[in-house]
């Protein structure tokens, strides 16, 4: 039987939402192609016409991203070598901080190098479920950009208000293409991500909160680049303990199969590890400060939620326009 | 799954649910018989319950994968007249899951049918 354009298409869009490694993708859309063809064959025997017995076959299959989402729940039984490598981000930052590596100029780069090139294998590999861990740690240093360039953004807005030097323009462009540059990136990764699975987006962005909790500690305790010498790692104990019940609240997240649960799980364990680390720092929190950070976390774990289902309404109007 | 009813009516809410409970059932039972295929399953579904059930692909693809992952059928591929097709066969770990499965369904069956189906009336004057 000759290629059908509407058939491939329907398949490619099955394919795109698998979310699984290429070779069972491949395999999956053989047997559902297989299924399709003869179908639309029994459909041209009783009568119809070619393209009307492919358009009643792929009707019966439904839509190509609820398929794919229960395709992948089915498939999705990941292997206890998969959870490992899963976790393994959070356990090499934890000891990173144990070690008191973070604030080294050689550590940090000397670990996070091989996390973005872990997360780009990953991505070639087509996105296995063990890579989302690795992408939101290889996030993290653009979602904390901002803060890193908050100095010349403090001395422009003192050259604002005519009580400084104006910064220099070569460094403040290069700090303005840097932001727009991370933050195209973290929305496009966000929205691809999501788009495909939105539980996995929001596994994704896990450390973006704990980090940022982090930062905002540090600075009011002095910053990072206040020349403290004796509090900055005063949190590094608590931070290295927090990434270790990262690391096993992922395990956790991929043997879990329901999506209620894991999101729900993710939440618990952001917000708890939010709450430990503003305990360590012995800051003042009341309880209308815990409700807005549960508000806080809660928004950012499920914007790849609102995201998808954007995303999904784009996609059936997409169809009903097309006919 | 769907569910026909030969009046036209939509399918109820009640054997919906009934039979969400028996789809791994119904798969381990057919292919415990011969080989099949997922569009064969789907015709010999409809043949035998002479269009009353249904399997609708997007239901049938996922739980026969899913049987795979767990060990319970396994598939493999034939070419049959130049159209390839993936044939599932039962494990031996799905032939006994089957086998347990079975008891339990006419343990089940048969009590839900002592309490449901109308015995008859007691006479009072006997």
């Amino acid at each position: 039987m000759s290629p059908n354009p509407q058939l491939d298409q329907y398949l490619d869009e099955v394919r795109r939402h698998l979310n699984l490694a290429p070779e069972r993708s491949n395999h999956i859309v053989r047997e559902l192609r297989s299924h399709l063809l003869e179908r639309s064959e029994e459909g041209e025997t009783s009568g119809l016409s070619r393209q009307e017995s492919i358009s009643r076959a792929i009707h019966s299959f439904g839509r190509p991203r609820a398929l794919a989402r229960l395709l992948y729940e089915s498939h999705r039984k990941t292997s206890l070598a998969e959870m490992g490598v899963a976790a393994l981000p959070y356990l090499l930052i934890a000891i990173l901080f144990a070690m008191g590596g973070w604030s080294s100029w050689l550590w940090s780069p000397l670990l996070l190098l091989p996390i973005v090139m872990v997360t780009l294998y990953g991505w070639w590999q087509g996105k296995p479920s063990w890579l989302y861990p690795w992408a939101g740690w290889s996030l993290v240093p653009l979602a904390l950009g901002a803060y890193l360039a908050a100095p010349i953004f403090h001395q422009m807005y003192q050259a604002l208000a005519g009580t400084g030097p104006a910064p220099d323009p070569l460094a403040l462009s290069g700090l303005l293409l840097y932001l727009a540059f991370s933050s195209w990136i973290l929305a496009s990764t966000t929205f691809r991500v999501a788009k495909r699975n939105w539980t996995l987006a929001s596994l994704m962005l896990l450390p973006i909160p704990v980090m940022i909790t982090w930062l905002v500690v540090q600075e009011r305790a002095g910053g990072l680049f206040g020349g403290r010498t004796d509090s900055l790692h005063h949190l590094d104990g608590t931070m290295s303990l927090v990434n270790v019940t990262l690391a096993f609240a992922t395990v956790g997240f991929l043997y879990l199969r329901e999506s209620k649960l894991k999101i729900f799980g993710l939440m618990a364990v952001t917000f708890f590890a939010v709450t430990v680390i503003l305990r360590a720092a012995q800051a003042d929190i009341e309880l209308t400060s815990m409700a807005v950070l549960a508000a806080v976390v809660s928004a950012l774990l499920l914007t790849p939620a609102i995201i998808e289902s954007a995303a999904d309404m784009i996609e059936t109007r997409r169809r009903a326009r097309a006919g | 799954m769907v569910i026909r009813r030969r009046s036209g009516a939509r399918p109820t809410d009640y054997i919906s649910d009934l039979l969400r409970g028996s789809t791994d059932s119904l798969l381990l039972a057919l292919v415990g018989e011969s080989p099949m295929y997922g569009y064969s399953i789907i015709k010999e579904i409809e043949k035998r319950t002479e269009g009353e059930l249904r399997f609708k692909e997007g239901t049938l693809y996922p739980a026969l994968h899913r049987l795979e992952e767990e060990g319970l059928i396994k598939g493999e591929w034939v070419s049959v007249r130049g159209m390839e097709r993936r044939y599932y066969t039962l494990t031996e770990r799905g032939a006994e899951v089957l086998e347990n499965r079975r008891k339990q369904w006419q343990q089940f069956s048969s009590a839900v049918d002592r309490i449901i189906s109308p015995s008859p009336t007691p006479d009072p004057t006997a």
